[in-house]
């Protein structure tokens, strides 16, 4: 089967109008909530996770995609009208389309993210339908010491993309491999790491952890800050929605280069669309032929970036879907959906179920021509959400994500944890500890250990089985390569400032 | 003379230690089995000296190299957003959704000062009947309204 007989398989599972609808709420869902002040895309999957409970393993996986690049969406509306980015990478959507927005210049902003974004999306979208197949097919040959090693270099990528000290993300990593151990161990049917408590017995909850973590400390850290961090958004002078002929020019070769940065860095586990950005920005600016004008409002400062993100976000979902591991922690809690869903990510789900694989990535492409559709008229409406006051709005997000953890199970314990996971989730901002790499080890840490068992079955005890497969060898090379060239400069700068001091 | 040079840090390698230490603890009675033929406590085990390794170097680093200092904590809403949702954990059940979301409202209000008591009470009975309407009405979740 070639590339366009599988898409047109995914169209045909994509474009039923159940699927139609889900992928239209998720969207609609994704960017309003994306669009309240402080409720970034993590957060806002992690509190709509219970609500695709109960529906298809397509309509879920479907749904949440359209959540996720909602939630983007909404999150650049944010940057570009109150200057409050909704999430690291439209941290840079910021710089330029904020100073569009008070030059009266909102609806070219707006529209060209949407257009860049939009491109951006199908291209990604056709890359991922090329690469995908030979991908599984590489990833069909992987032994359980390959795929240990596999795993490991995918944490150890999150280590290497991760903001803040390299060290502390190693901890992170590790406490949630720890805790992905708690419960009753499938082999001798011992309870591990439960101290006595009949809750864990069946292990720690992905939703209730992932709520916690995200959504709750977030609210706690939004009402700490006090939300009116951003201006007054600048609804008043918005003149006209459509970019000029000169605005389209200006930015046509800005999202083609935007799209090859994103598409490229987005397969790379980390911080990936918020690197990509970051880069289409630098470039764009190095490029211009003025580059004073970035940061008074250029449109390639919007263009570019905006549609690297993108292409990032989609192209992240390629070691999901073919290798069934996570690239940033969107994408662990997309897997978190998919076991809830009974399916196990990885090189199977292709073969398996390919209208299922292929009905999610012909998704993604429909989603984003809903977004360009439904957006544009609606930014009327996202501007005045925008003016909703924070006391309003997280009751509301509390009840509901309160509401979502107990209708999974009906199950008092579950929305204690969550409580416990808030807690926990706000110490870590204290201290400085990202979540995010927690939620990655806690995702990964089963697999882990099972592939580490059969490996070692195989080898009969021998530690050396990792380096005589040349894969994984290779691929465990790598992360020691990797973890090394990371901690050593960290290390080495602190030392500087020890001498400094 | 030992001087806490990052407090940040120092917290954050304390916090490591006590995570590997307090699994190590609850590890001690299981078996820890050979490579070959692990038991329940190999792999955890492993993970546990590794964090504790990790947390070690860590809190040598803050004792060794200046960094931020503890921030204070927003205690208020941390214990009104977390008591919140742990309060309908706890009630949901025998009370209902419907008051049991009236209360979340309610002390999630708390979290915020300078609210009026009637500005609550009417906000949290719209936001729970809403709720109610959408889960129980619409997406028809088996949830239980009333206490009775």
């Amino acid at each position: 089967m070639d590339v366009f007989t599988q898409l047109a398989l995914g169209f045909s599972v994509a474009l039923t109008p159940q699927n139609l609808l889900y992928c239209l709420i998720g969207s609609l869902l994704g960017t309003l909530i994306g669009v309240l002040p402080g409720v970034g895309p993590v957060a806002t999957i992690a509190m709509l996770l219970p609500i695709t409970y109960n529906l298809s393993p397509a309509g879920a996986l479907i749904m949440l995609s359209g959540i996720y690049y909602g939630a983007q969406y909404g999150g650049s509306t944010t940057a570009i009208l109150v200057n409050l980015p909704g999430e690291t990478s439209s941290v840079v959507t910021c710089l330029d389309g904020h100073p569009m927005a008070k030059d009266g210049r909102a609806g070219p902003a707006l529209a060209i993210a949407a257009m860049g974004s939009f491109f951006a999306g199908c291209v990604a979208t056709i890359v991922i339908a090329i690469v995908s197949t030979p991908l599984v097919s590489v990833a069909m040959a992987f032994g359980p010491a390959e795929y240990f090693s596999l795993m490991a270099l995918g944490l150890i990528l999150t280590v290497v993309l991760a903001r803040g000290s390299p060290l502390k993300a190693v901890g992170m990593i590790l406490a949630g491999l720890l805790l992905s151990l708690v419960g009753t161990d499938i082999h001798s049917g011992a309870e591990r790491l439960t101290f006595g408590l009949p809750v864990l017995t069946g292990g720690v909850d992905f939703v209730p952890l992932a709520m916690g973590l995200f959504g709750l400390s977030e609210v706690v850290s939004n009402l700490e800050k006090g939300t009116a961090a951003g201006g007054e958004p600048l609804t008043k002078n918005i003149r006209g929605l459509f970019p000029s002929a000169h605005d389209l020019r200006q930015s046509a070769p800005a999202i083609l280069r935007g799209t090859g940065i994103g598409t490229v860095l987005g397969v790379l586990p980390g911080a990936s669309s918020m690197v990509a950005s970051f880069a289409s920005y630098a470039l764009e600016k190095k490029l211009a032929k003025d580059p004073s004008r970035f940061g008074k409002g250029a449109i390639e400062g919007v263009a570019g970036p905006e549609s690297a993100n993108n292409a990032g976000a989609q192209t992240s979902f390629i070691p999901l879907l073919a290798l069934g591991i996570p690239s940033n922690s969107v994408m662990a809690l997309m897997i978190g959906a998919m076991m809830i869903q009974g399916l196990q990510p990885g090189p199977m789900l292709m073969s398996k179920q390919p209208d299922l694989f292929w009905g999610v990535i012909a998704s993604m492409w429909i989603g984003n021509a809903m977004l360009l559709v439904i957006n544009l008229p609606l930014i009327g409406i996202w501007v005045r959400l925008l003016n909703i006051p924070y006391w309003l709005l997280f009751p509301g997000i509390l009840l509901l994500c309160s509401i979502g953890v107990y209708s999974m199970n009906n199950e008092a314990s579950e929305v204690l944890l969550a409580a416990v996971a808030g807690v926990l989730g706000y110490l870590f901002i204290k201290l400085k500890c990202e979540p995010a790499p927690l939620l990655l080890g806690f995702v990964l840490g089963g697999m882990m250990e099972e592939n580490l068992r059969r490996a070692m079955l195989i080898s009969r005890g021998d530690p050396r089985i990792f380096v005589t497969s040349p894969l994984s060898a290779a691929l465990l090379a790598v992360a020691a390569i990797l973890l090394v060239a990371t901690i050593l400069p960290a290390i080495r700068q602190k030392r500087e400032k020890l001498v400094e001091d | 003379m030992i001087r806490i040079r990052n407090p940040q840090d120092f917290a954050a390698g304390l916090f490591f230690i006590l995570v590997g230490a307090g699994a190590l603890y609850a590890l001690s009675d299981l078996r820890m089995g050979t490579a070959l033929r692990m038991g329940p406590a190999y792999v955890p085990t492993l993970i546990a000296w590794a964090i504790i390794g990790v947390g070690a170097m860590v809190l040598i680093g803050a004792l060794a190299i200046p960094g931020p200092s503890l921030e204070s904590w927003a205690w208020r809403p941390l214990l009104f957003v977390c008591g919140a949702t742990a309060f309908f954990g706890v009630v949901v059940g025998k009370i209902g959704l419907i008051l049991a979301g009236f209360g979340v409202v309610v002390i999630a209000c708390l979290a915020v000062p300078g609210l009026s008591w009637p500005k609550i009470l009417v906000f949290a009975a719209a936001i729970s009947s809403a709720a109610a309407a959408l889960f129980s009405g619409l997406l028809g979740l088996p949830m239980r309204l009333w206490p009775w």
